[in-house]
């Protein structure tokens, strides 16, 4: 008896055990990825703020549709042949369904629900000294300027021009908190959106940092962005303000890039002038797929397996060829497909300048851009300065031909700089949008479809018939989110 | 007096040395035959240590303890009879043979269960159903053998991964694949390879290791397996050691393979240069005439489908990309022990070549079964699979010219070169005017992207069981098992420098993979049984069991390889693509209980309850609870019954009960930051939505079934039943301002329907002569009854997931037929009337006709099983089994590029059905006229819907055991030929293997499966 009263002892206890301590025991955690709720010290603070950037760089924001949705809308950039390069960006054929190009909408509020996760829990970040605080500080002030630059880009892709009616088009869901899945929310206007990223930006400024900084927004690249909003609204007071104090300010740690650098200047990242790229490197792509869904790869006409789809029309090409001697032209090759001769943009040759093109920042907002603003703004600004915008122009004009005389600026003369300067870099058709200029596509190199109501383009849709000079929502949104209507013309 | 001085002296001997210890010796023999049986138990009555067996002539010896008063005799089959001593020396003992017990028991949840007396939906599958047919892993043989199984494609690649269904898919975005228990270890199961190939968790096994199979399909028998059960698990049971003379097998047997069927037929030389000549006669018509004409039309052919060059060498691709392959296997065994220890050991060795050229699998298998009894109280044992499986596979589906058989089916032609004069592989894209070489660049041979393309998967695994049992009290039982599951991966995917992705990607490009899965299990149950006031009989389980499973992965990539001639990662000169490692896990904690009543075992009820937490769900939804309850009633026992004597058994079951199914996805219940390089720091974001609501889906099955036996030869059972899926996990469309598209919920439900159906009769039993046959029938019918709004539709191409429908609807654009007057296809565009109804407008472009669910048209079938066979004629049997199915539809993707009517793909081959195209006015039909550019052909279409009705012959055995008198004098036991055969033929109208669709009715361009013949020897001895 006794033996039976040890054995059903010992499985008692065998069976007893199992139940201590098992809660731990259900919790588990991949070991490739870290708890939000363990976002914990300063450097896992800086890490989520890169997070922002990585995610706009991905190809279906700033890698690829956002840039062509700057150029090959316009006039400077069109397809070499009809089929390839986003035909129908480039053709205006977007539709809720078909090609909407949702992606820019969703990865932008991703970034904001990634800035804003990460604003609620900012309060908890430990900081020791006051270098960390200010460490700390600049962290909050690039979470509200990356999230006030998402609502910009919203609002100029999915509303129509600010200029057009004040603001009055719908704009952006204004992204200030975290929403839930499946939560109504509508879209406020372009006014209330670009109010909304003001004020973010306005916040944002003194809690930033003032070092250069070219891979992440510091004290001068929310600057600049908030004097490239006011240009957009057409509060040319406020962007000459902004712009001017940057390029006035000693303390501002960056210059343009010399004549004499600006071939090379492309083929490397973190140049003189560069207020804010996107980094990209070998582990870390536009895409996942080794870089060919850049728009880079459109771009490039090298050898092996990239593809020149993109080229400069021959109106863009017409100007930059009025001087022959513009440093620019270091950015043009010629190439020979199936018969045709043709020239095309090698601007873009790829981080480590070998024409790995695939490896290549997106650049976001560099000096020049600056100098530009601050010229036309000085000319359109209600009290007009012509000696700073001659002296900010000329700056740019020497840098391309250090022969070139200074002139007297007008307005048309800013934008044609800023046409040959930012090729490629996402500007020109926005350019054309904020200032309600008609767009001329209907020359003999168009690869438009025959019928295309798009050869002339009034991004004003004034005639109302352009409807698709704003984007679509995706149906899918519109299905999952009732509260925020679809844009007008399209069908909903 | 001799003698009796002999008897005097032992007594005294015995009573005065052993004090007590009698012996006594005796014959056991068959009560009706009066032949000696050997190996039956002689135990002696309370006494557990004191146990003998008799020998081949059934004697036996055995020494009585002091004190002992009785033997027990028994065997597997007869009556055991207890048999007091009374002083004697000799016994003999006639069995009498035992039906009931015959009754055959066999493997359920945590325990065993007796045929007859189990109120759960189970079917076995006993080992020499298996035996000898000649596959890599026991699910492809399953197919036809039990109803309510459906075994999907399977690629004709050795080793390749089958998809198996029970009573249908219960579920959308979770896993649809049962769950395997072996030897009552949840094992890994599932797909693993990363290797561009497919492969089967279940490879490991050698078939010849697994004494028997038992599928749960209803809720009381699955239920106790909780949160995984919802599709059904199957049990494997390897075979154990058995006491008696150790005995050896050794088995070896060898096989061809080629394809089961043939497949896509091709138009011939001669056909396809008539049919492009025709086609561009056709098209040229529309501008030129005559000579013109002529010129043009011969410039076309001559471009797109050329002359054969003097200087190319030219081949069938079927007969270069394909061969008759061989199979070889080997198996020893030992098995053996006495009534304390018993053990099974076995080692086999099996080699598969591919048809494909090239391509393999291989495996090394060890199998070790070990039990011993310590004393009267504990039981210790431990179970040990081991296997080394080397595997080479390809792409499969669209993958072009990296899938031989899909660039054989599709993009060679017989005008396509295969090698220049010189014997080396003709490369194509020479820059001349022949569209093989005027600039597609996709163009590649296969035979060379065949061989510079790597594709191993190398697996070694362990699956190691140590097990105790103990008797506390008469009654009262316990058992605690370990499981350990462990595979260590070895992948590797490249491409050499020759190959076109290789030059993509750089100069070579090759990845590393290694993976290690673990699964630890520790389970341990109480059992206890009693019989109250005679009649009442009660047991009941209780236990625990803690599971965790992690998954290690390390992936390495690097591209500009240095040699061709070694391959290693040491030979490639740069890092391509993210280096990491990483581990994830999965732990299910659980209570599970058991309680079974009977009444004169004749009413049963039972009773099954677990409680799981698992890991993959957020604290406050982590534990889910898992119920059945059934009840049999045998009533042939009834009193009233007892006179019908053509009756041998009737008797209902019913059961009830829940189980579910866990998010396919580990963590999806709490957000986490994905890191990636920015720049040379790092970042991390939110990229995926993760949701703390999200809990099981569940599945609710009523199950109903009559089972019978008449005249002591027909047994009959027919089960209904139902099972609805609740909680589907679903992902949910949202908007895009929360962060994502779309998460991950419990919307919708699904319900299956079924009836199933078995009847096995036994013709003629005689001595000499069996005959048996059998036929199963499952029909089932699946519906999605919710999905997350009313009218949602989940676009699935080419299915659509609505409401009211079956998963497997097709939707696609509806084929109108060819207009007999222009030869012009036809396609109807479906124009929504206010009043739901459709108007059917006649068009002639795809492009012009839109989508729609095309009615009635599924990948379910209306039913399917099987149908078998067995005759034996003293030492000569034969068995056959055919499987069926029909009623459903398959999509077969291969269609729109080999029957593009002339369509812009005119240089790839051209399929038989094109002989049938439309010519002149008045032509009736289906295929349209031959016309370049009119890609009619080309897009998908209800064209592509075919009926996918079949009955096959799947397997046939014939086997002849050697009269023993031969075998004793090579001084074997029993010396046995086989041969064996699988997919011998196949009735279809389909032009395609019926089984190379999966479990959807679509057809991926996959390897079709391949027909095995084998011819094999065992020796036992």
């Amino acid at each position: 008896m006794k033996k039976y009263n040890t054995i059903t002892v010992m499985t008692l206890l065998a069976f007893a055990v199992m139940f201590t301590s098992c809660s731990d025991f259900l919790d588990t955690n991949p070991t490739d990825r870290l708890p939000a709720d363990q976002v914990e010290t300063l450097s896992d603070a800086e890490k989520v703020v890169n997070g922002f950037y990585i995610n706009m760089k991905w190809n279906d924001y700033y890698g690829t549709p956002l840039m062509l949705l700057g150029e090959t809308r316009g006039d400077d950039l069109r397809p070499r042949l009809e089929t390839n390069g986003y035909p129908q960006i480039y053709n205006y054929e977007f539709t809720p369904s078909n090609y909407s190009y949702s992606g820019i909408w969703s990865t932008a509020y991703n970034v904001i629900m990634n800035t804003n996760v990460f604003l609620n829990i900012w309060e908890n970040i430990p900081a020791a000294s006051d270098d960390e605080t200010a460490q700390k500080n600049d962290l909050k002030g690039q979470a509200l300027t990356v999230r006030a630059f998402c609502h910009f880009d919203l609002a100029r892709v999915y509303g129509y021009p600010y200029q057009k009616d004040n603001g009055a088009s719908l704009g952006a869901v204004i992204g200030n908190r975290k929403f839930n899945p499946g939560e109504q929310v509508e879209r406020s206007s372009v006014q209330k959106t670009y109010e909304f990223a003001i004020q973010d930006l306005t916040e944002a400024l003194p809690l930033l940092s003032t070092d250069k900084n070219h891979g992440n927004f510091n004290y001068w690249g929310a600057k600049g962005l908030l004097a490239r909003v006011y240009l957009y609204m057409g509060d040319y007071d406020n962007a000459f303000k902004h712009a001017d104090e940057i390029l006035t300010d000693l303390d501002n740690p960056y210059r343009l890039i010399l004549n004499s650098e600006y071939a090379d200047s492309w083929g490397k990242p973190d140049s003189p002038e560069t207020m804010l790229e996107l980094l990209t490197t070998a582990f870390s792509h536009i895409d996942d797929n080794g870089g060919v869904d850049s728009w880079y790869y459109v771009l490039w006409h090298g050898a092996g397996f990239s593809a020149g789809r993109l080229i400069p029309t021959d109106a863009w090409f017409a100007i930059l060829d009025e001087d022959p001697d513009d440093v620019r032209h270091s950015l043009i090759q010629s190439a020979t497909d199936e018969g045709v001769n043709f020239r095309w943009l090698a601007k873009f040759c790829g981080n480590n300048g070998d024409g790995d093109f695939k490896i290549n920042n997106p650049m976001i907002m560099r000096l020049s851009e600056i100098y530009l603003i601050a010229a036309e703004a000085a000319l359109m600004k209600p009290a007009i300065n012509q000696s700073k915008a001659d002296y900010y122009l000329h700056e740019i004009r020497k840098r391309a031909n250090p022969a070139a005389a200074q002139i007297t600026a007008t307005v048309d003369d800013v934008l044609k700089e800023r046409r040959k300067e930012f090729i490629g870099e996402g500007h020109r058709y926005f350019d054309l949008g904020r200032l309600g200029l008609t767009i001329d596509r209907n020359t003999p190199d168009n690869k438009l479809p025959a019928g295309s109501d798009y050869k002339i383009v009034d991004p004003w849709n004034r005639g109302g018939n352009q409807f698709q000079v704003v984007l679509p929502l995706s149906s899918n949104e519109r299905t999952s989110n009732r509260a925020a209507f679809q844009n007008p013309g399209y069908p909903d | 007096m001799k003698r009796i001085f002999s008897i005097a002296f032992l007594t005294l001997f015995s009573m005065g040395i052993a004090l007590g210890q009698t012996k006594v010796t005796g014959k056991v023999t068959d009560l009706n035959t009066g032949e000696p049986v050997s190996y039956a138990s002689v135990a002696v009555k309370g006494y557990n240590t004191a146990g003998t067996f008799t020998d081949d002539n059934g004697n036996y010896t055995i020494n009585m303890p002091e004190g002992s008063t009785a033997i027990i005799v028994s065997y597997m089959g007869y009556k055991t009879q207890e048999i007091t001593v009374n002083s004697r020396s000799i016994i003999d003992v006639a069995l009498e043979s035992d039906i009931a017990q015959i009754e055959e028991t066999f493997v359920v949840a945590y325990g065993t269960a007796t045929r007859g007396k189990y109120s759960g939906a189970a079917t076995v599958i006993k080992a020499d159903k298996i035996q000898d047919i000649p596959v890599v892993s026991f699910e492809q043989a399953l197919t036809g053998n039990t109803p309510g199984i459906q075994i999907g494609s399977s690629s004709g690649l050795p080793g390749s991964f089958p998809e198996i269904r029970i009573r249908g898919a219960g579920s959308i975005n979770a896993e649809n694949d049962p769950l395997y228990i072996i030897d009552g270890v949840p094992a890994i199961s599932g797909d693993l390879s990363t290797a561009n190939t497919t492969t089967s968790s279940m490879n490991f096994l050698n078939p010849s290791d697994i004494e028997s199979i038992t599928i749960l399909k209803d809720a009381a028998a699955a239920a106790l397996y909780g949160s995984r059960a919802a599709n059904g698990v199957v049990l494997v049971t390897t075979k154990k050691g058995k006491a008696g003379k150790t005995q050896f097998r050794f088995k070896a047997d060898m096989g061809l393979s080629d394809f089961a069927f043939n497949n896509f037929p091709l138009a011939s030389d001669a056909e396809t240069e008539m049919l492009h000549r025709e086609a561009w006669t056709n098209y040229g018509s529309l501008q030129y005439t005559g000579i013109q004409l002529e010129q043009y039309v011969n410039g076309q052919v001559e471009m797109y489908y050329p002359a054969k060059q003097p200087e190319y060498v030219y081949v069938d691709w079927r007969k270069e990309l394909f061969r008759t392959a061989v199979t070889q296997n080997y198996e020893l065994s030992v098995s053996g022990g006495d009534e304390k220890t018993r053990f099974f050991l076995s080692g086999s060795y099996n080699k598969n070549e591919a048809v494909t050229k090239g391509r393999y699998f291989d495996r090394i298998s060890a199998s070790m079964n070990f039990e011993h009894k310590v004393n009267q109280y504990i039981t210790l044992g431990v179970g040990f699979q081991y296997s080394y499986t080397d595997q080479s596979g390809h792409q499969e589906g669209g993958a072009a010219y990296d899938n031989p058989w899909w660039a054989a089916m599709s993009f060679l032609t017989w005008r396509w070169p295969a090698y220049n004069a010189d014997g080396t592989y003709w490369t194509g894209f020479n820059g001349g005017t022949k569209a093989y070489d005027t600039g597609n660049s996709s163009y590649r041979n296969p035979l060379l992207n065949n061989d510079t393309q790597i594709t191993t998967s190398a697996q070694t695994r362990l699956l190691m069981k140590p097990w105790a049992e103990i008797n506390i009290i008469e009654g009262l039982k316990a058992k605690t098992i370990f499981g350990y599951d462990g595979i260590y991966m070895h992948d590797r995917f490249g491409w050499l420098p020759d190959h076109a992705n290789g030059q993509a990607y750089g100069d070579g490009f090759l990845t590393v993979k290694k993976h290690e899965y673990s699964k630890l299990v520790s389970s341990s149950t109480l059992n206890y049984s009693k019989t109250f006031a005679g009649d009442h009989n009660l047991s009941a389980m209780a236990g625990w069991e803690a599971e965790k499973q992690s998954n290690y992965h390390d992936y390495m990539g690097k591209i500009d390889m240095a040699s061709t001639k070694v391959i290693s990662m040491a030979m490639l000169a740069n890092v391509y693509g993210d280096v990491t490692d990483y581990n994830d896990e999965s732990t299910l904690l659980s209570f599970i209980s058991s309680m079974n009543y009977n009444y004169l075992s004749k009413y049963f009820l039972s009773a099954t309850y677990r409680r799981d937490g698992s890991s993959r769900l957020a604290e406050k939804n982590r534990w889910g609870d898992f119920w059945s309850i059934s009840g049999l009633w045998r009533i042939k026992s009834e009193n009233f019954m007892q006179d019908i004597n053509w009756l041998d058994n009737l008797q209902l079951r019913v059961s009830y009960g829940v189980s579910g199914t866990l998010p396919t996805s580990w963590y999806y219940h709490k957000p986490f930051y994905n890191f990636e390089p920015y720049g040379t720091s790092g970042s991390f974001y939110i990229s995926s939505a993760d949701n703390p609501e999200l809990t099981w889906e569940k599945n609710f099955t009523t199950n109903i079934a009559v089972e019978s036996k008449l005249f002591n030869r027909v047994n009959f059972s027919v089960d209904f039943y139902i099972k609805r899926t609740k909680d589907l996990l679903l992902p949910a469309t949202t908007s895009a301002i929360s962060g994502y598209t779309s998460y991950l919920r419990n919307i919708g439900s699904m319900k299956n329907t079924g009836v199933e159906l078995d009847i096995n009769v036994d013709i003629i039993k005689t001595k000499d002569i069996t005959w048996t046959a059998g036929i199963n029938w499952t029909a089932n019918k699946n519906r999605i009854t919710e999905l997350s709004y009313e009218d949602e539709e989940i676009l699935d191409s080419p299915y659509m997931l609505k409401k009211g429908y079956s998963y497997n609807q097709f939707y696609t654009r509806e084929y109108a037929g060819v207009n007999p007057q222009t030869g012009q296809v036809q396609f109807y565009r479906n124009n929504k009337l206010p009043d739901g109804t459709y108007n059917k407008e006649i068009v002639n472009s795809a492009s012009d006709a839109n989508n729609i669910i095309i009615e009635g048209k599924t990948g379910d079938p209306k039913g399917y099983g099987g149908i078998t066979t067995g005759f034996r004629y003293k030492n000569l049997s034969i068995g056959l089994l055919f499987n069926y199915m029909y009623g459903h539809y398959v999509f077969d993707q291969a269609q729109d590029q080999m029957s593009v009517d002339g369509g812009t793909s005119f240089y790839r081959s051209i399929s038989k059905d094109q002989l049938r195209r439309w010519q002149k006015p008045g032509d009736i039909t289906d295929v349209p006229r031959r016309m370049p550019y009119d890609r009619a052909g080309y897009y998908n279409s209800s064209r592509m819907l075919l009926k996918g009705d079949f009955i096959r012959l799947k397997s046939i055995t014939v086997s002849y055991n050697l009269p023993q008198s031969w075998a004793k004098k090579v001084k074997l036991e029993d010396v046995r030929i086989y041969a064996a055969g699988n997919n011998i033929f196949a009735v279809t109208g389909l032009y395609f293997d019926p089984e190379l669709p999966d479990s959807r009715g679509f057809s991926n361009r996959q390897t079709p499966p391949v027909r095995t013949i084998s011819f094999g020897i065992e020796l036992s001895f």
